[in-house]
């Protein structure tokens, strides 16, 4: 008998525990063993746990912007960084969501920081820091002594460290080798080692979103990697550029679409990928974000540039709703999921996610969320 | 703190990820801080897109700072200016256009004009079988996978080119 995946325990609140057919599945087929994993967790429900907020409305631990980027280490300390507003640097949380203290100063030297944008925790705790501004990865040790400063790409929207000290990076690399391709693997001193993560690699000017990924990195290495726009595709890659899965999902919710735009009265915001994680019981979890029915009362007045009308969001909870999908690893068959009446934003790490939230004041907060399966 | 707070989740909230990201792709091809305020804001780093980039706030503004921002549009064509009068654009808009054309509509003509009109523009990347373009400022912007019989029947009409 299989170990159960789940955990015992009843989530009382809205759950919607749907099994959806495969659209497309290629790759591995291991139809027995992925048929023992639904069944064992057939009647699993996700739960949704919020365990702290971060971010005070003011003083020194308040938010300049929102936040991009979120980490745990093993003593429970959470990581934040808000690159939006320049010269902001990582702040430090304890899990009682306390603030402690910032990493680092502003300016460029070793140790200083300008717009950091991603933010790790590595299995030892060392802390890894991409500034976006200054194209460069911070490694500070647990005691957050500067370890090395290493130059890398510009544009790292999402980044994994590995044993062996070398990194993944998603990022648009505007080489004749590279380009379209929206996965490199960088050597430990930054070097472009070599590049992946799409069959058919396309780079349009227009459409800026195609490049952008959401990836995990399993302990052989391997790499589920989800799109931020355009098709639900869970697909799983060798570092070296070998595609061994892809499930392509086409729920009512999710219909693949050509063009990412802003959303105005007559086109509802576009759903789209936030970040995707393995379990340690195997199950291949993604998080995004669906138009809330109430998307509408969300947009602002519009706007008028170059002869385009922009309808800003002015309330984002109001725009979205966030959604999580549990699935087999195997054949990619999702066993359950759940919608939830607010955003999931980003992953801290897997199985803990981050929403972020706005005050009545206008300040802004990270509500951390446990995700799990409950077995009824 | 609270007013930075906000001014950023109502005006660039849409669309976290891409803040950065098409920052990046703008980046390099925005006119210097001392000739864009950012209070103008509506600055045009293509047309599909608005860009405050690396720009130092005033005093008093509610965007304090130096910001660098990028909102794309909705149906966003990525069409801009380039000049040096107008040096805000990712690619020549004469480019853009076949690229556009090839992309929409499959139409080969504007993929051979491409790489006959623009050559410095518009080059086959054999190896990784495709053409990619250059934009503005000299780096790559566009890469577009050729099926192979479309690959074949470029090559061949650039080696017309040069009989």
């Amino acid at each position: 008998m299989m170990p159960c995946a789940c955990s015992r325990g009843r989530d009382v609140s809205t759950i919607a525990l749907l099994v959806f057919p495969v659209v497309v599945a290629t790759g591995t087929d291991s139809a027995l063993e992925a048929t023992a994993r639904i069944t064992q967790c057939k009647d699993c429900t996700i739960t949704a746990t919020s365990v702290v907020s971060l971010g005070p409305a003011d003083g020194p631990g308040a938010f300049a912007s929102r936040p991009y980027s979120a980490a745990l280490d093993a003593r429970g300390r959470y990581y934040v960084v808000t690159p939006e507003t320049v010269n902001e640097t990582p702040l430090v949380f304890n899990s009682n969501g306390t603030f402690l203290r910032r990493l680092g100063r502003a300016g460029e030297g070793p140790g200083e920081y300008r717009a950091p944008s991603v933010i790790l925790a590595t299995r030892d705790d060392s802390i890894v820091i991409v500034d976006d501004r200054l194209a460069r990865i911070t490694v500070l040790s647990p005691d957050y002594s500067l370890v090395r400063t290493i130059p890398v790409p510009p544009n790292i929207t999402s980044a994994a460290y590995l044993q062996d000290g070398s990194f993944i990076v998603n990022a648009p690399i505007r080489t004749s080798a590279s380009i379209g391709l929206p996965l490199h693997r960088l050597s430990p001193d930054g070097r472009l080692i070599n590049s992946f993560g799409a069959h058919t690699a396309v780079a349009l000017p227009r459409e800026v979103a195609r490049i952008v990924r959401w990836f995990f990195v399993t302990d052989e290495e391997k790499v589920w990697v989800v799109p931020y726009a355009h098709e639900y595709a869970v697909e799983l890659w060798e570092t070296g550029g070998t595609r061994l899965k892809r499930f392509l999902r086409t729920p009512d919710w999710y219909r693949p679409y050509a063009r990412y735009g802003t959303p105005t009265p007559e086109r509802a915001p576009a759903p789209r990928l936030l970040g995707i994680w393995q379990d340690s019981l195997g199950y291949v979890w993604v998080i995004g974000h669906l138009p809330d029915p109430r998307w509408r009362e969300a947009l602002g007045s519009p706007i008028t540039a170059e002869g385009q009308r922009y309808f800003p969001i002015r309330d984002q909870q109001l725009a979205y709703d966030g959604f999580v999908e549990v699935m087999d690893p195997d054949r990619g068959i999702p066993f359950a999921y759940r919608r939830l009446p607010q955003t999931l934003d980003l992953v801290v790490r897997p199985g803990i996610v981050g929403g972020v939230r706005e005050r009545a004041d206008g300040s802004l907060y990270l509500e951390i969320i446990r995700l799990g399966l409950a077995n009824p | 703190m609270r007013n930075r707070a906000r001014s950023a989740l109502a005006l660039y909230g849409p669309i976290p990820v891409l803040v950065l990201l098409a920052a990046g792709w703008a980046r390099g091809t925005v006119p210097p801080a001392s000739v864009v305020r950012a209070t103008e804001i509506a600055v045009g780093c293509s047309k599909c897109s608005w860009c405050l980039n690396g720009h130092e706030a005033p005093p008093g503004s509610d965007q304090n700072g130096i910001h660098d921002y990028c909102i794309p549009l909705a149906d966003c064509n990525g069409h801009g200016p380039c000049s040096p009068e107008s040096p805000i654009g990712l690619l020549e808009t004469q480019v853009m256009e076949l690229v556009d054309q090839f992309v929409d509509s499959g139409d080969e003509e504007a993929l051979y004009r491409m790489l006959s009109d623009f050559p410095e523009k518009a080059v086959l990347n054999l190896e990784r079988r495709a053409v990619q373009i250059t934009g503005c400022d000299g780096e790559l912007v566009a890469h577009l996978p050729l099926e192979h019989s479309v690959l074949d029947r470029a090559v061949s009409a650039s080696l017309l080119q040069f009989d």
